[in-house]
């Protein structure tokens, strides 16, 4: 067992191991190295252009999708990669916002990604402002065929949503969770209010507690410098960072009584019941005694 | 040795807690605890991990008699701890379960002392009396165990006088020493020189300091080599 992981669901899934980018200069004797699940992987691009991946020096299944790489840790991927159709629609921007490392669980970095809540207390003056801090009632729905989870009628008050925003503005959210450790989330655009920006987060897990969380922006803004979209993606980030990096356990408790949540953590709720109903125990603790 | 659970730790010295100001971290036996005091100047000691997401509480601020947490604004109210105000839902009564976990705490011959109130045999009402401490030198975290912590003290000639105090000489300049055990290969000793008649020889007492200090450790690393 190359992969230091037991439960089936995490195994079977797609795990970024990062942006395709990494791979385009990389060969065989100078592979790109990085790690997933506590593996050692390499990989690299063959003469032919398609992507080999190794993990603890055994193959593994590699696939490239919406510019970032693949691995499905069993070889024996679940299901295929999620849909992500706006990567690919016209007149949308695609910005690779690459990644930041933080030491935390997966689900922790997810569950902070779906939530409207922390808004003007973490990022204070750009996606929330006290005393706008009301989390209105939202729905949250399973797809059943996609298993995916989704909670699409989501508003919050924002006074800075974006780079290009230059007033105050009730921002409507949809949050999309695609796998365990892959989330997605589509807010109103600034500069076209009847249309959605969207954020794919796409997190590799190295261990059960260090992470890195990769953004990728399918943005309708067209006014905003591609160095304006990354640097607000990385200030927001950057907030995030060290309050992921202090909350205890660093893996996600799971078990009852563990953490109190409330009507506007709808979401998170579903998230983390969906992950117990998969088994999944990687990045999560089972019970009082283990945390 | 006096370090049952139930015992009071002499955790922060009082006088560097400013009411309804700073959140100190400090630790009790292993437990995190977030240190401050009310706007009436009482002090709080809690469990440092908010009972809604984990987030440490010393990363929050203080509001008049709550504690406001930096993750989602949870307000926390002073001695009992409970839960007073969600900002995502002002117009609700916060559920009785959240409720951070708290500990006893005192003002006590110059220190703030902590104590569990989770075990079943409740221990001493108030901390130990001490020796009248003088004035307060400076804490000293080590990077070794309350075990080594006390056999340095103690081949130094330091004897206990109350529980987890222990008094002697450094640098000529008698002191009173206040152990408190943090976490694994982490105590902190609380310095206090003693003399009131003589003016403390700082320029002697920080050096010594710092050879206790590596005395110490290096005892523990003898330990783990051995
Ligand atoms: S973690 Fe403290 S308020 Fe949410
Ligand atoms: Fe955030």
């Amino acid at each position: 067992m190359t992969f230091k992981c037991t439960d089936a669901f995490t195994m079977n899934s797609w795990l970024t191991i990062g942006p395709v980018s990494r791979v385009s200069s990389a060969s065989k004797s100078a592979p790109y190295r990085t790690t997933l699940l506590e593996a050692n992987i390499a990989a690299w691009r063959e003469a032919d252009g398609q992507v080999t991946a190794e993990a603890d020096g055994a193959s593994a299944l590699v696939e490239s999708h919406y510019g970032y790489l693949w691995v499905c840790p069993s070889g024996r991927p679940a299901r295929p990669i999620f849909d992500f159709p706006e990567y690919a629609e016209a007149g949308r921007r695609i910005v690779d916002c690459d990644g930041i490392g933080v030491a935390v669980s997966h689900p922790r970095m997810i569950e902070n990604f779906l939530d409207m809540g922390h808004f003007p207390y973490v990022h204070a003056h750009y996606l929330g402002t006290i005393p706008n801090t009301e989390v209105v009632p939202y729905e949250v729905k399973h797809d059943e065929v996609a298993d995916e989870l989704w909670a699409d009628d989501c508003k919050f008050y924002q006074p800075k949503t974006s780079n290009s925003a230059t007033q105050g503005l009730q921002v409507e959210y949809k949050y999309r969770v695609m796998q365990s450790a892959s989330a997605m989330l589509y807010k109103t655009a600034f500069t076209r209010p009847d249309l959605m920006d969207a954020i794919g987060l796409f997190v590799q897990p190295h261990s059960e507690e260090h992470i890195t969380a990769y953004c990728l922006l399918a943005y309708i803004d067209d006014t905003s410098s591609i160095n304006d979209l990354l640097s607000f993606q990385h200030t927001i980030f950057g907030q995030d960072k060290p309050i992921l990096e202090n909350q205890i356990p660093r893996r996600m408790p799971l078990y009852p009584g563990a953490e109190i949540p409330t009507r506007c953590d709808a979401m998170s709720t579903a998230y983390r019941r969906w992950l117990l109903d998969k088994d999944v125990t990687y990045g999560t603790v089972r019970s009082a005694e283990a945390a | 040795m006096n370090f049952q659970t139930n015992a009071w730790v002499p955790v922060h010295p009082s006088t560097r807690l400013s009411p309804a100001r700073e959140i100190a971290a400090v630790f009790l036996n292993g437990h995190e605890i977030a240190l401050w005091r009310d706007a009436s100047g009482r002090p709080q000691a809690w469990e440092n991990r908010c009972p809604h997401r984990g987030a440490r509480l010393t990363l929050g601020r203080i509001i008049h008699n709550h504690l406001s947490c930096a993750y989602h604004g949870w307000e926390f109210e002073a001695n009992s701890g409970r839960c007073g105000g969600i900002p995502a839902h002002p117009s609700q009564t916060p559920p009785k379960n959240a409720c951070v976990k708290t500990y006893a705490c005192m003002d006590k011959g110059g220190m703030i002392w902590v104590k569990r109130l989770d075990l079943h045999d409740a221990g001493e009402a108030e901390p130990p009396d001490t020796p009248k401490a003088g004035i307060f030198c400076r804490s000293l975290g080590l990077k070794t165990d309350v075990v080594a912590v006390v056999e340095e003290l103690e081949a130094r000639g330091f004897r206990v006088c109350t529980p987890n105090s222990w008094s002697g000489r450094l640098a000529s300049t008698p002191v009173i020493a206040m152990v408190s055990y943090a976490k694994e290969r982490l105590t902190f000793v609380h310095i206090w020189a003693q003399s009131n008649k003589q003016p403390i020889k700082a320029g002697a007492l920080f050096p010594a300091l710092v050879a206790f200090r590596a005395a110490a450790e290096s005892r523990m690393s003898a330990e783990i080599s051995s």
